[in-house]
């Protein structure tokens, strides 16, 4: 997959966390912890192993709670991605 | 910024104990990223193994079957892991463990295995010279060979049981990714088809195998068992003796060719014998880390700890507090480590401890006899298991 930019990275996640929890995508704030859309530590799996799948990176489960919203989380990937 | 709980953090696979003694400085119960508490403290670690009434165990079978539940919404499957693990006596609680724990240690009478073992470290043995790898030559398919001896299995069986219980023991990690479960899942599928069809073996062909002992003792007292029960016990009682005395063999052995003077003086006196054991499974616990779940409200070193809260118990951590033990970082066989947690402490405390440390025993004497000037070759490779610590690879060469 090519190069994303950051704000790029930002709206594939929202999307498919707009997916996985059936929320408005306009509700999905990069800015707000997982658990405003009903994210936790089950939910979370499905999405990690969707993302690993459409980015190609692999996504431990405990990096959920290290990156707690969509914006720091999307800027890890980045680091990931570039290494 | 560093984080205190950093388990996957660069360094800490082959070395974790810079970060638990950063954590157990700030905190040796500390409520974690996650917001489960992981508690690295020797005291606080003990006091939880202890209190029965305030926590219990399952948080793993608790954590898998809510997953579980969760994908098949997704119309995923992964069913076969509840019902492999459904009778895990470590993830049991109150009567039903109580019972099943009984039962095992009961029919557990015959405690004549030496012979055994030292049969399968002959044929081992016989395999290798020059240069090798101590796991997956060694340290690996003996506690295999020895339980499927012990269970009454086929050796021919042992390759295939290792495979699937290597991915198996996955279950009782923590952070489980989707792929790993599925992973778990296809292991599970294969071991509860094996057991079932060994287990309906052995109930018409009975013979002196401790899974024939088993299952006699288990009508003989009523117990109403399924087959599906009677196969999540034995796989469980399977994995338990074979995937955690591997890594004791593997590091116990990388230790003692580390310090080659506690090496000679093991093998020239029984006596330290015991103490080295006792060293090994302090110094690198094979069991790591181990999980309870919070039954009330209650505080802990001062933290407070809710009902429902999950906890991680790092007994690796623990048994290098140095609190308990001065210079905790230093391998030495002179400290007589008794009081070490590596075993567990109270219900649920290791029932096969004496077949780890009878293997552990022989294992090393019989490869430090066969081959004195065994070395160590290069860096060994550590496993990416976190609950279970231990090495993937360690070469090692037989010449001087
Ligand atoms: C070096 C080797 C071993 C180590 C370090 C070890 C460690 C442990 C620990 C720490 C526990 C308690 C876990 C907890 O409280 O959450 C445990 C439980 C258990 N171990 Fe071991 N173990 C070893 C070898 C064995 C062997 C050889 C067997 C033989 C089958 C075995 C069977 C079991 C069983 C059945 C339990 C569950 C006991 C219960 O829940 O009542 N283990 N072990």
């Amino acid at each position: 997959m090519a190069l994303m930019s950051e704000s790029d990275l930002i709206q594939l996640v929202s999307r498919i966390v707009s997916e996985e929890t059936q929320l408005d995508l306009e509700l999905v704030s990069p800015d707000k912890h997982w658990a405003t859309f009903g994210l936790d530590s089950i939910n979370s799996i499905y999405l990690l192993e969707k993302l690993e799948n459409e980015l190609g990176v692999d996504l431990n489960p405990l990096m959920f709670f290290d990156y707690p919203t969509i914006r720091t989380f999307s800027a890890h990937i980045l680091t990931l991605r570039s290494s | 910024m560093t984080k205190l709980w950093d388990p996957y953090g660069t360094g800490n696979r082959p070395n974790p104990y810079p970060m638990y003694d950063r954590l157990r400085e700030v905190a040796p119960v500390y409520r974690s990223q996650s917001g489960d508490i992981v508690v690295t403290g020797y005291q606080e670690v003990k006091t939880v193994l202890l209190d029965h009434e305030t926590y219990r165990v399952g948080n793993r079978y608790e954590w898998i079957e809510r997953q579980v539940r969760y994908l098949e919404n997704r119309e995923e499957d992964l069913t076969a892991i509840m019902a492999a693990m459904n009778s895990f006596l470590v993830q049991m609680n109150g009567h039903s463990h109580k019972t099943t724990r009984a039962l095992i240690v009961d029919a557990w009478d015959n405690k004549q295995v030496n012979h055994i073992i030292k049969n399968n470290i002959d044929d081992l043995l016989s395999e290798v010279d020059g240069e090798f790898d101590l796991i997956q030559d060694f340290a690996a398919p003996l506690p295999v060979m020895t339980m499927a001896n012990i269970m009454g299995m086929p050796l021919k069986d042992y390759q295939f049981l290792k495979n699937q219980t290597s991915n198996l023991i996955f279950s009782l990690d923590m952070y489980t990714s989707f792929k790993t479960l599925v992973r778990i899942n296809e292991a599970a599928q294969a071991l509860i088809g094996y057991f079932n069809d060994y287990i309906t073996y052995r109930i018409k062909n009975p013979s002196d195998d401790l899974t024939s002992k088993i299952i006699a003792l288990a009508n003989q007292r009523d117990l109403g068992l399924t087959n599906d029960t009677l196969i999540s016990i034995c796989i469980f009682l399977f994995m338990a003796g074979e995937e955690t005395t591997i890594n004791l063999i593997g590091t116990g052995a990388h230790n003692l060719m580390l310090n080659r003077d506690q090496l000679e003086k093991i093998l020239n006196s029984d006596q330290t014998f015991d103490d080295a054991i006792d060293e090994a499974l302090r110094f690198e616990s094979p069991v790591h880390l181990a999980g309870r779940i919070a039954n009330s409200d209650s505080t802990l070193a001062g933290i407070e700890v809710k009902k429902s809260d999950t906890l991680t118990l790092c007994i690796g951590a623990a048994n290098r507090d140095p609190r308990q033990y001065p210079s905790p970082h230093l391998f030495d066989i002179g400290r007589k480590a008794k009081n070490h947690i590596a075993f567990g402490a109270g219900l649920h405390f290791c029932l096969g401890s004496w077949l780890a440390r009878i293997q552990w025993k022989i294992a090393i004497k019989e490869l430090f006899n066969r081959f004195q000037n065994l070395d160590i070759q290069s860096e060994p490779e550590w496993n990416p298991m976190l609950s279970i610590r231990g090495l993937k690879s360690l070469h090692v060469t037989t010449n001087q």
